[in-house]
């Protein structure tokens, strides 16, 4: 039995398929593809678009080349000065660290007297590092600088800064004599005014 | 005068003759645009694919060697842009389907008798195999002779005769019960 026959003996299957083969393309569809395929072609064809992308390409990879360089000398200064304030930090943290007295001192000093001038004090020896020294040297002066004290400021800040290291090393300078040191109601007295 | 074959065509387009193209695609609109439809829940989207299908057939006929039928070539493209479709397309396959409804109107009433039908065809070929549908569908749907539907294919005429009695007997299977199923309603 032929195919053709089968599919007859299903009435069914047989209107399914008549009216299957008779649907049709949209009308248009052709003109449609052929305007799609023109478009396809023009883009092809026209080698414009693709000189404009190299160009493009070239021109980024060039401008590249040409900074890249510049950035890398950029970030090369800016690393050197970070590590400059890195260390001038590193600097100063210990002292800060290892002698909290004289800083509330100064601080006193900042807000009520003249900031602070460094009178010959007798250091005990080995108690403080040379790095603790310098930085509080370098504050000093930048307090000099900008505040200068009349003598009774110095005096008073010298006395301040014996009593301080006394306090922080819980021992009297040897090279201090007994007459030298200021009595206690003077401390007070200068602590009350202050 | 004998219409020249697919296969003069293409060389013709490949020497230069945009027209050879325009004549291939007029020659293959209807079959291309049906077989979409069965393979789609739209006709709408039908219409893209087929569109899909001849746009890839423009661009990759320039590398065609001629080993095989062109329409074997474009059938394979089909099936393959038809599943990118329902693959894309398959979760929101009811809203796509509401829009169809909602699109064009005018046109409302012939769209979705034809929407209506090509769904009734869907439904009959997803009864079968994957093998049997496209046999069905192109040796009974679409008419082509045993050995086109091979040719098509790609597989031997025995292999074709044997698919078809297959699906044949389940399609009449398929339509008894549903011939049942409507005497029982009514």
């Amino acid at each position: 039995m032929s195919d053709e026959k089968r599919t007859e003996e299903s009435p069914g299957l047989k209107a399914l398929v008549d009216r299957y083969q008779a649907t049709q393309a949209p009308p248009g569809f052709a003109e449609r593809v052929a305007a799609h395929v023109k478009d396809e072609e023009v883009s092809r064809a026209w080698p414009g678009s693709q000189w404009i992308y190299g160009a493009s390409f070239a021109f980024v990879a060039v401008l590249a080349v040409l900074l890249t360089p510049a950035l890398f000398e950029k970030e090369s200064e800016l690393q050197i000065a970070q590590q400059e304030n890195a260390s001038q930090i590193k600097e100063a943290a210990p002292a800060i660290q290892t002698t909290p007295q004289p800083e509330k001192v100064e601080s006193m000093t900042n807000t009520e007297t003249p900031p602070v001038v460094s009178p010959p004090v007798a250091q005990p020896s080995g108690q403080k590092t040379q790095m603790a020294q310098a930085s509080e040297e370098v504050k000093k002066e930048i307090l000099m600088e900008e505040n200068p004290l009349d003598d009774e400021s110095l005096a008073n800040v010298a006395v301040l800064s014996e009593v301080s290291d006394w306090l922080e090393t819980d021992t009297v300078p040897a090279a201090l004599e007994l007459d030298d040191m200021p009595a206690l109601s003077d401390i007070e007295e200068l602590f009350n005014t202050t | 005068m004998a219409a020249t074959s697919d296969k003069e065509l293409i060389k013709q387009f490949l020497a230069g003759d945009e027209g050879a193209f325009d004549t291939f695609v007029r020659r293959h609109q209807d079959r291309i645009y049906r077989l979409a439809c069965a393979r789609l829940y739209s006709t709408h989207d039908a219409v893209d694919v087929a569109q899909e299908v001849f746009l890839r057939a423009y661009k990759g006929l320039r590398r065609f060697r001629f080993h095989a039928e062109p329409f074997t070539w474009l059938y394979r493209t089909l099936e393959n842009v038809c599943n990118e479709y329902n693959r894309r397309t398959v979760r929101d396959r009811e809203l796509s389907q509401q829009l169809d409804q909602v699109a064009e109107p005018g046109a409302f009433a012939q769209d979705g008798a034809e929407q209506l039908h090509m769904q009734q065809v869907r439904k009959v070929i997803e009864q079968l195999p994957k093998r049997q549908q496209d046999v069905v569908l192109l040796r009974i749907f679409e008419g082509m002779s045993v050995e086109e539907t091979a040719v098509t294919l790609k597989c031997r005429q025995g292999t074709v005769k044997a698919h078809l009695h297959k699906a044949l007997n389940n399609l009449r299977s398929y339509f008894e019960a549903l011939e049942i199923e409507i005497t029982d309603d009514e």
